[in-house]
């Protein structure tokens, strides 16, 4: 029976809405690339500044991206 | 000593022991399949951990949303460039799929944010195949082995 939920869970796409909450599926992503970015970077590899790295950079793209969104927010607001 | 100062000047290298060579194709080559395997061989243990545990799971994260079936080197050339770099994964995602059915015609949709994780998750792998082998060259270029 495990089996079989594991299997479903790869054979068929979870049913995502286009609502703005979708939006925060952006964030397991920026956290990936934050992750794997300081792996390579960090030097030498210390469990804390690897840490304390990742999350500086995981809050630095999260608050592009907002800066990005609020700036093409004004651009729609002002152009229509 | 003319001939060092001209060897200098051109910027001529000695030639490296073919087994060097070798390493470093070996290390790209598992890097590749599994990722964070490079960083493993050159005995950088907690790095590898972490670069495969993440790729994995952003991988697996992939799949969940957009399916198995979302992998297609048919219809979806560009994203399964990116997607192959994560090695195995791809690989094995390929022999389990369903091939005799696209999957706009399984759901009636196309492809959505699974195959961007996908993506990234192989365009991440890339990155740390390229660092795995920069880290064996400077290994071999400062002690003559990786």
């Amino acid at each position: 029976m495990p089996d079989l939920l594991l299997m479903a869970l790869f054979t068929e796409p979870m049913d995502l809405p286009t609502r703005a909450i979708s939006l925060l599926w952006v964030l397991p992503i920026c956290l990936s690339v934050a992750v794997v970015y300081k792996a390579v970077k960090v030097e030498p590899f210390r469990p804390d500044v690897f840490a304390r790295e990742t999350g500086l950079l995981f809050v630095t793209i999260v608050g592009f991206l907002i800066v990005i969104a609020l700036a093409l927010l004004l651009v729609a607001y002002f152009v229509w | 000593m003319a001939q060092y100062v001209s060897q200098d000047k051109v910027g001529l290298m000695p030639p490296k022991p073919a087994k060097n060579d070798n390493a470093l194709y070996f290390i790209g080559l598992l890097a590749w399949l599994i990722p964070g395997a490079g960083h493993w061989l050159l005995g950088q243990r907690q790095r590898a951990a972490v670069i495969f545990v993440t790729i994995s799971t952003t991988f697996l994260l992939g799949l969940a949303l957009g399916s198995i079936e979302m992998i297609d080197p048919q219809n979806a050339k560009a994203w399964f460039c990116a997607q192959i770099l994560c090695g195995f994964w791809t690989v094995l995602v390929t022999l389990l799929q369903n091939h005799s059915i696209t999957i706009n015609d399984m759901f009636g949709r196309g492809v959505n944010i699974g195959q961007v994780y996908a993506g990234v998750a192989g365009l991440l792998n890339l990155l740390c195949i390229l660092d795995a082998l920069y880290r064996a060259q400077v290994s071999v270029t400062e002690r003559g082995g990786p």
